[in-house]
């Protein structure tokens, strides 16, 4: 040991006044510090209620709460008492029908057309869009929370046979790929995670292999969160089968507490989110060498190979989205070619480098809305009066 | 390794600590290793180029001043050249993995070494470099002294700038050559190499090209001690942004035992503290909202236009100015000064002072071996302006191998020329120097801020495509104020005024360390506000809201 080198700790008197100075410089800044983190809590407190929106910075220092804290916010005994954020989504497979009744079977009478779109609020907004331009479509609407394509293709399957629609889209929206490697829309939702659960598929020999959520609605999530052991059940699943899944970020416990704690959680949240992120889709597009992301492709065929078996007609809603350039219609075209799926890719209608084409929420705008509806409605009309002439060649 | 990760801070505590226990030499040995495994981190095939220049320099260095090389600087250098082609090229270091969940280290040996005969090649043709050099070298020691001086001097420029050159601008020139071609109706398609810039490597280029130049300039002794020297060209805290230093001022401070006083010591967590709030709160969280304009392919408006450039010059300034404060405290723990980088370069009144200010170290590094070389204002002021603008050009392609930069050191070089113009007639015609008052400076620091952030937009630009039609929305479309542009985050939007207080009353103190005159009280609050910026910056603000509305 260089004894020369830590004679600083000697205390000469110049160099014993620096450090006293240092020492209470240091109880200075650690007060300010906890002065800070009481008075965010105090000034900024989340609502209690979980119906009650939170203002914008009461949101900002909560956003780096565990998961598990957030969840549990969210559920209230009943489903008056929940978080609408929390109810939405869930593939219950069985309570379907009972859950989706406000959803039409068929056309309204006096309209001629049912489309059933499965995706999340941009699918939404576009068949919205769709409707807006021609009144004489009904609309049968299933999403979840940004809801990634495993969602929605689960959606579409359990959906089958539940309705008479013409048209299924499936909307596949980019940013959202990176949940096939989820299990539900808590983990990669760090800042504001989604309580449904979806399957996760996995490519095996061509074949999709799904792996089912311990949890498949909300009632099971609200026993969950009051029994200790299918709560742990449940995360052990997800710590297995949820690449996203992170223990410091999902765990609830005392640090929740801590507005600073907080705001560190959140940083190595958006860190951990970004370095997985990172993975699935880099700079030159999705990572291809991932099971899950082949299992998108697979998807797709199966969705449109059992549409046509149904006698309805599929379309691929590709909705490229900011950061996304036109890699998700990269990645899945030669799929759609091949296979003559019929689809519309938003990254020439609205390209995801144009701000003027979104929102500040990352939404597109309702003028870029309408220009896609449009396109699918002419895709809709193109095919279906094709398969009229075909069905009737005389006229 | 990036001085914002994780990763970095545990990498600068283990150091620390290892270097507070070891004797000098070990302290020096370890500062190598660490700035080895800093820069290789990132990628270690590229530390051969570090070794290479290293080797070339002190070789070079110890021609020009003493004409020979001892049997222990020749072999050592060799040797050391000859290791570091082995292990940074040919050894294939992912075929080793390393996981700590769970803790595991397995091997593919057979992957570790390339099977095939062009994977060995820099290593053989290091073996001929090093072989020839040894056989040449008696007879290149006989040459007279003027001859060899010369002839070394060139060959480390040579070599130096030969890196440089076709490691960062191989593709420019390439590109530039077949455009100009296909503008003039011919066909041109040449030969493009897929080459991956070296972090650092303009950097580390200039800082050892100024050791050679200044034996040559007999202003400094080449050292002996080759690991020292290794040192100061790869001395992790500046070298990968800088600053670039002299040779005579941070070579004696590598050669000789170092004391850190406790006050060194606490100025450089504060310089580190303060760099991370520039670099991690403000200009990370003013990025977001500059790409979204820059990197659209949409339409933008000219109030788009002005926001995101005013931005940028922020962004610019907290990123490289911060990067250049955590340099200098991180060194300072090891007991290094390094030069001040960044003074206030926002108060400049003029372009001259606006480069006394900014960027010190590539400033003055162009003035003393580049301007003056050149002749100068020894020439008259026709030569004069012409030095201005090769050096202002060529300070431009220093910063990237693109045309914006080109254009962005020919508009300072332009700016630094009518300032010249203008301060020649003005001392002719009045030769009492007037202060300008306060509203007067106010004035002129804001005008020339304005100067400056048009140049930020040559800059900032991805094409000349860019540069013309942001230019056109600032002349054509004055005074279009819808905005597209999203907000920065709440810790750009709470550090840019914090930033630019402490600036202004920096300036009004005339010290960068004001601060340590305060009440301990106010310290303890201004780093507990920089924590606390910091820890909400680390974290960018997505646009979540998106899903309320389920």
């Amino acid at each position: 040991m260089n004894l020369h080198n830590l004679s600083i700790f000697s205390f000469k008197s110049t160099q014993g006044k620096g450090i006293r100075d240092s020492v209470k410089t240091s109880l200075w800044f650690l007060f300010f510090l906890v002065l800070f983190d009481i008075a965010v809590n105090f000034l900024f407190p989340y609502p209690t209620n979980p119906r009650a929106r939170p203002g914008q910075l009461n949101l900002y220092f909560d956003y780096g709460r565990s998961i598990e804290g957030k969840i549990r916010r969210q559920i209230g005994a009943t489903d008056e008492s929940t978080a609408s954020l929390a109810l939405a989504g869930w593939l219950d497979s069985d309570n379907w029908a009972e859950n989706h009744q406000d959803q039409p079977i068929r056309p309204d009478s006096g309209e001629d057309l049912l489309i059933a779109t499965y995706g999340m609020s941009f699918s939404n907004h576009v068949s919205r869009a769709m409707e807006k331009i021609n009144p004489q479509i009904t609309l049968r609407l299933i999403a979840g929370p940004g809801a990634p394509p495993n969602h929605s293709f689960a959606a579409y399957r359990l959906d089958r046979g539940h309705h008479e629609a013409d048209v299924v889209i499936l909307g596949v929206l980019a940013s959202s790929v990176k949940g096939l490697s989820a299990l539900s829309g808590m983990t990669w939702g760090i800042e504001v995670p989604a309580a449904f659960t979806f399957p996760n598929y996995r490519l095996e020999k061509g074949e999709l292999k799904d792996i089912e959520p311990k949890i498949q609605s909300i009632e099971q999530l609200r026993a969950a969160v009051n029994e200790r052991d299918k709560w742990r059940a449940f995360v052990e699943q997800l710590r297995d089968h949820d690449r996203f899944f992170n223990s410091f970020l999902f765990e609830q416990n005392l640090t929740d507490h801590s507005a600073i704690v907080r705001m560190v959680r959140r940083a190595w949240g958006q860190k951990h989110l970004a370095s997985i992120t990172n993975e699935i889709h880099t700079p030159e597009g999705f990572n291809e060498e991932l099971v899950e992301i082949q299992a998108l492709r697979v998807m797709v065929e199966e969705f449109a190979e059992t549409a046509k078996q149904d006698g309805k007609l599929p379309i691929v809603l590709i909705l490229n989205d900011r950061g996304y350039d036109d890699h998700l219609f990269k990645y899945l075209q030669p799929t759609l070619e091949e296979n003559s799926i019929p689809f519309v890719s938003t990254h020439t209608i609205a390209p995801a480098t144009d701000l003027k084409n979104f929102l500040g929420d990352g939404h597109f705008t309702k003028s870029a809305n309408q220009l896609i509806a449009q396109e699918v409605l002419d895709l809709i009309a193109q095919h279906l009066q094709a398969r009229e002439r075909s069905e009737n060649p005389v006229k | 390794m990036i001085f914002n990760s994780v990763e970095f801070l545990i990498f600068l505590a283990v150091t620390y600590l290892l270097y507070r226990i070891l004797p000098f030499r070990g302290q020096n040995l370890l500062l190598l290793v660490a700035s080895y495994v800093f820069y290789g981190w990132w990628d270690e095939r590229f530390l051969f180029l570090i070794v290479l220049s290293t080797v070339i320099d002190f070789c070079c260095g110890l021609m020009i001043d003493k004409g020979q090389l001892s049997r222990h600087e020749r072999w050592f250098p060799s040797g050391y050249l000859l290791l570091a082609a082995f292990c940074f090229v040919t050894v294939q270091w992912n075929a080793i993995k390393f996981t700590i969940q769970p803790f595991a280290l397995s091997v593919q040996w057979s992957q570790l070494l390339p099977t095939a005969l062009s994977g060995w090649l820099v290593v053989l043709g290091m073996f001929g470099v090093v072989a020839l050099a040894n056989f040449l070298y008696p007879r290149l020691a006989s040459f007279d002294v003027h001859k060899r001086r010369t002839l070394f001097l060139f060959i480390s420029i040579f070599s130096n700038l030969g890196i440089l050159g076709f490691f960062k601008y191989f593709n420019f020139f390439i590109d530039s050559a077949e455009a100009t071609i296909q503008t003039l109706g011919m066909q041109a398609e040449f030969w493009h190499l897929d080459i991956v810039l070296p972090v650092g490597i303009s950097f580390y280029t200039f800082q050892t090209m100024s050791y050679t130049i200044d034996i040559y300039r007999r202003q400094m002794q080449a050292t002996n001690r080759f690991l020292d020297f290794a040192l100061f060209v790869s001395f992790f805290p500046q070298l990968v942004a800088g600053p670039i230093e002299r040779a005579s001022k941070l070579l004696p401070c590598l050669l000789q035992p170092r004391q850190i006083s406790f006050d060194q010591s606490t100025r450089g967590m504060f310089l580190i503290l303060f760099g991370f709030f520039k670099k991690v709160a403000v200009a990370d969280s003013l990025a977001i909202s500059v790409n979204a304009i820059y990197e659209t392919q949409g339409v933008v408006s000219w109030l788009d236009v002005v926001l995101a450039t005013f931005l940028f010059a922020g962004q610019i300034y907290g990123d490289f100015s911060g990067y250049s404060d955590i340099a200098r405290g991180v060194s300072k723990l090891f007991g290094v000064e390094l030069m001040v980088n960044f003074n206030l370069p926002y108060f400049s009144k003029n372009p001259s002072e606006f480069w006394r200010r900014w960027h010190i170290s590539l400033s003055t590094w162009l003035r003393d071996y580049l301007y003056i070389p050149l002749g100068g204002n020894r020439h008259g002021e026709r030569r004069t302006y012409k030095n201005l603008m090769t050096t202002m050009v060529l300070g431009g392609l220093w910063h990237g191998a693109a045309w914006n930069f080109v254009l962005w050191g020919f508009y300072h070089g332009i700016l630094l020329c009518v300032h010249r113009v203008f301060t020649t007639k003005f001392k002719r015609k009045s030769k009492v120097t007037k202060n300008q008052g306060f509203l007067g400076s106010f004035v002129a620091i804001l005008f020339f801020f304005m100067v400056t952030c048009y140049g930020w937009l040559l800059f900032r630009a991805n094409s000349l495509t860019q540069v013309i039609s942001f230019t056109q929305i600032l002349i054509f479309d004055f005074g279009n104020l819808a905005l597209n542009m999203p907000r920065p985050t709440f810790s750009g939007l709470l550090g840019l005024p914090l930033l630019m207080s402490y600036e202004l009353i920096e300036y009004y103190a005339g010290s960068q360390y004001f601060y340590r005159r305060s009440p301990a009280m106010m310290r303890g609050l201004l780093y507990a506000a920089l924590t606390i910026l910091i820890v909400m910056g680390t974290s960018n603000e997505p646009a979540q809201f998106i899903y309320f509305q389920f």
